[in-house]
């Protein structure tokens, strides 16, 4: 098979599409990938298809290019482009790059957009996906930069970053500056107090041991005040809200230590916690700043979805069409959206039909067919033929909002395991505070002199900084992955009882089948060719709207169709239309056979005893069968499969008859088969598998398995993204394939085995640190590398989920 | 040894513009990406050819 050079789809049969690249004749599969191809071979940029690593995304038609010349309307300019410094003609705006599959393409936008003339300055950001572009106004226009970058084959939107995601940034940056100070001042720090330890071993004049310590003093004081403030403040929210947090030890022990040294620097004599104070800041701030990057990934996910919906709409008005902002846009507001447009509100379709890209939501390639009366949601992208759109909901009460909200619920929310952890941690921080001064006490009694030592020691070594952070940054990295993969998680603890599922049970129509009929086979009787046959049988379809009439149309969804005349449906029997004078007939078996006047020809179809037959006849001839069947799902035997191998009971579940089930049954190679049963048998299936003491997971179509889905341990709702709202069960599938439920079942099972590791090991950590360090064993900096680490590891084990 | 009490502000002097420089380059985005500029260098390289 031959794939395109620049997207790697396959290239069409009769197409005939080539660009010379790198002195070799390419395919290409579409105008559009080759209208990229050549744009950057004619840039002189050929050698992107040396460096990327990955094959780029299909070429947008060039109909969207229009639309981008309303960026340069001032009013909408207003959003998202500034001015800066006196000149009024030098703009800037961040902008969104999509398309973006590897280095290589960043390389050609940042190339091949700073040699337009007009163009100032360019960045782009690998790790975020987004550019920053200042420009001369009077040279070039936004528009003609957009366009610019469509041209190559990305698309791009500006965006107003002054948002929650410019919120994190600002943290980040935060971070890194008290990172910054405190390692710099710290290894000072630290090489002072080698100093001193080793005065103290070999002997050291005093006037130079108080230089030194005034000097760390100094120091010190900078990096508690400077970088350690965010430690004082957490502990002081959790104070006045009555409650001990993992940052209430942590910020004891750094201010006792650091007053304890302040005193020893003024009096001269005694210990200095000075290094100590420094290194456990540092660290500590390490092992947050890993924490901080994987929420403002997880956070970046989230904002994804918003940009998703286009700044500008076209509105339908009896005076014609206007361009409007979008969130100008009004319940009820009749919208025109263009070819590779994205839908910008929820809506219902009142004219035309088209394939739309859910992928937004679906994680899906594949488009999905959308027509008269069908729902779509904001954000989708209209790909095969302009949709007039009647508004239903906007703003907040999209889709696409509601799933951000569930989203960030989600990530917010902590399994059962990790809330034990979370009580048990704001007693531990109690128990710690009273252990170290009772083991202060102790020593002191015993007249050791280390004692203040000790109980910092105790104090910093087992706070529960890990046991806190071990589940967050699991769930929040998981959850993050599961809905790139189609899968949204509306529940963070039932991560944990999908683990631990013993019976999975699915629903046969909607859940392991498409749910809808789909044409598998043409029969022909007559010496005419499949295709004549589909285009007579479509074009006598054209304007039904029944499940078998879009099946056939779905065959044949862009290609033109014969006008017939006296067109006349019959319904429960077909429908009949003239073309040429000549009458065509497509219908039921019975009605054919009505007109004929004679019983049809049965033996040919008989292997198709289960399907759906539709026939196709020409006065008094037949032409052909149609074979009709509900398909079942890609990845539907591959998940079977995988759970068997698990070792899950699958079950089948289904209201259909029993050949149907029994015959699916046997295709996917589940043993457990149950036919024609009512919810309420279904209900009660599943509750006698409860009481013999399984965990069912239950997979099912949200609407119609509701019930049973409710009753489940754990439940998996299929879903088209236009139903969304009306789901409430722990995971929603968006994706209409099951190809990637094993993979999103393994990394559930990974991430809980994380969390387990994780917990693990901050108890073990802290059962044994705890007598070493009340026995005087541990100086306080070593406390402090342990506990530090103890944080690092926990946060570092749960990031190797994203990378899975 | 009485040159250390010169030395040791020396260095602070040294450690404030290092903290400085620091401070200025995470403010003008130096470490916003980590990733693209490791290609970057390979990509520029090959104009020549």
């Amino acid at each position: 098979m031959v794939t395109c050079y620049h997207c790697g789809f396959a290239v069409p049969e009769e197409s005939n599409f080539k660009v010379t690249i790198l002195k070799q004749q390419r395919d290409m599969c579409c105008p559009g990938c080759q209208a990229v191809a050549q744009a950057i071979v004619d840039g002189g940029l050929e050698n992107f298809y040396q460096h990327r690593d990955q094959p780029s995304n299909q070429a947008v038609l060039p109909d969207v290019l229009e639309n981008l010349k309303v960026y340069d309307h001032p009013k909408i300019q207003k959003q998202f482009v500034y001015t800066e410094g006196q000149q009024a003609n030098i703009k800037e705006a961040d902008l969104i790059l999509e398309g973006i599959v590897c280095a290589a393409c960043l390389w050609l936008n940042q190339k091949y957009l700073s040699s337009l003339t007009g163009v100032l300055d360019l960045r782009v950001n690998y790790t975020t996906h987004r550019a920053w572009v200042r420009w001369d106004q009077t040279k070039i226009q936004l528009s003609d930069i957009l366009q610019a970058i469509y041209n190559i084959g990305y698309m791009a939107h500006p965006y107003d970053p002054k948002q929650a995601e410019q919120l994190l940034e600002n943290q980040r940056k935060q971070h890194l500056r008290w990172l910054a100070v405190a390692g710099i001042l710290g290894m000072q720090v630290m090489m002072l107090s080698v100093a001193i330890y080793a005065g103290d071993y070999w002997g050291m004049e005093s006037s130079y041991r108080q230089f030194f310590a005034w000097v760390m003093g100094a120091l010190s004081s900078v990096v508690l005040w400077y970088s350690g403030q965010s430690f004082y403040k957490s502990a002081w929210r959790d104070l006045t809200h009555q409650q001990l947090g993992m940052d209430v030890p942590v910020v004891l022990g750094l201010s006792i230590a650091y007053v304890t040294s302040v005193v020893t620097t003024i009096l001269g004599q005694g210990e200095l916690y000075y290094d100590s104070v420094v290194m456990f800041i540092f660290l500590l701030l390490v092992a947050r700043f890993f924490e901080l990057k994987a929420r403002q990934k997880a956070r970046q996910s989230v904002e994804q979805l918003n940009t998703a919906i286009p700044a500008l709409a076209t509105r339908v008005t009896s005076e014609g069409l206007e361009q409007i902002v979008a969130v100008d846009i009004d319940v009820g507001d009749k919208i025109l959206v263009k070819i590779g447009e994205a839908i910008p509100a929820d809506g219902v379709i009142t004219q035309g039909c088209s394939e739309l890209d859910e992928s937004l939501l679906t994680g899906e390639s594949l488009p999905v067919i959308r027509t008269v009366g069908d729902k779509v949601i904001a954000g989708s992208i209209n790909i095969s033929q302009a949709l007039e759109i009647s508004v239903t909901q906007i703003g907040s009460e999209t889709v696409l909002a509601y799933v951000q909200r569930l989203l960030q619920k989600a990530q917010t929310d902590k399994p059962k395991v990790s809330m034990i952890a979370d009580k048990i941690a704001s007693w531990f921080v109690l128990a710690i505070v009273i252990l170290a001064s009772s083991v202060g006490w102790y020593w002191w009694q015993q007249g050791n002199e280390q004692w203040l030592a000790i109980s910092i020691a105790v104090l910093v070594a087992t706070c529960p900084c890990a046991l806190s952070l071990a589940t967050p940054v699991a769930i929040t990295v998981a959850t993050t992955a599961l809905t790139q993969r189609g899968m949204l998680t509306t529940q963070g603890h039932a991560l944990e009882t999908l683990a631990k599922a013993t019976d999975f049970v699915l629903d046969k129509t909607g859940t392991l089948t498409k749910g809808q009929l789909e044409l598998t086979a043409v029969e022909t009787v007559a010496d005419i060719s499949e295709q004549q046959c589909l285009l007579w049988a479509v074009s006598l379809e054209q304007q039904a709207n029944h499940p078998i009439a879009t099946a056939l149309r779905q065959v044949a969804i862009n290609s033109p169709v014969l006008i017939f005349d006296n067109l006349d449906y019959q319904v429960g029997f077909g429908v009949k239309g003239q073309y040429q004078g000549e009458w065509f007939y497509l219908g039921a078996a019975h009605w054919i056979a009505s007109l004929f006047a004679q019983p049809l020809p049965t033996k040919p179809f008989e292997q198709y005893a289960d399907k759906t037959l539709i026939f196709l006849a020409k006065t008094e001839q037949l032409l052909a069968v149609f074979v009709l069947s509900d398909s079942v799902k890609i990845g539907a035997k591959s998940l079977i499969q995988y759970l068997q191998q698990q070792g899950k009971q699958v079950h089948l579940l289904s209201g259909d008859d029993k050949t149907n089930v029994m015959t699916l049954g046997q295709q996917l190679g589940i043993s457990e088969r149950h036919y024609a049963l009512s919810p309420q048998q279904k209900l009660a299936y599943v509750k006698r598998l409860q009481q013999q003491g399984r965990v069912v997971a239950m997979l099912g179509d949200g609407i119609n398995d509701a019930p049973v889905l409710a009753v489940a341990q754990v439940s998996i709702a299929m879903a088209e993204g236009t139903e969304l709202a009306q789901h409430s069960s722990d995971f929603i599938l968006f994706a209409e394939n099951l190809e990637k439920l094993p993979e999103s079942i393994t990394l559930i099972n990974q991430s809980i085995q994380i969390i387990r590791q994780n917990l693990g090991w901050a108890i073990a950590y802290n059962v044994l640190i705890l007598p070493m360090a009340s026995m005087g064993y541990l100086s306080p900096w070593m406390a402090a590398v342990g506990m530090s680490f103890s944080s690092l590891l926990v946060t570092l084990n749960a990031l190797r989920l994203g990378n899975k | 040894m009485e040159i250390l009490y010169f030395l040791i502000p020396m260095s602070m002097v040294l450690v404030a513009l290092i903290v400085w420089a620091l401070i200025w380059a995470i403010q003008s985005g130096q470490f916003d990406d980590l990733e693209g500029p490791a290609y970057q260098i390979l990509l520029e390289d090959d104009e020549g050819d």
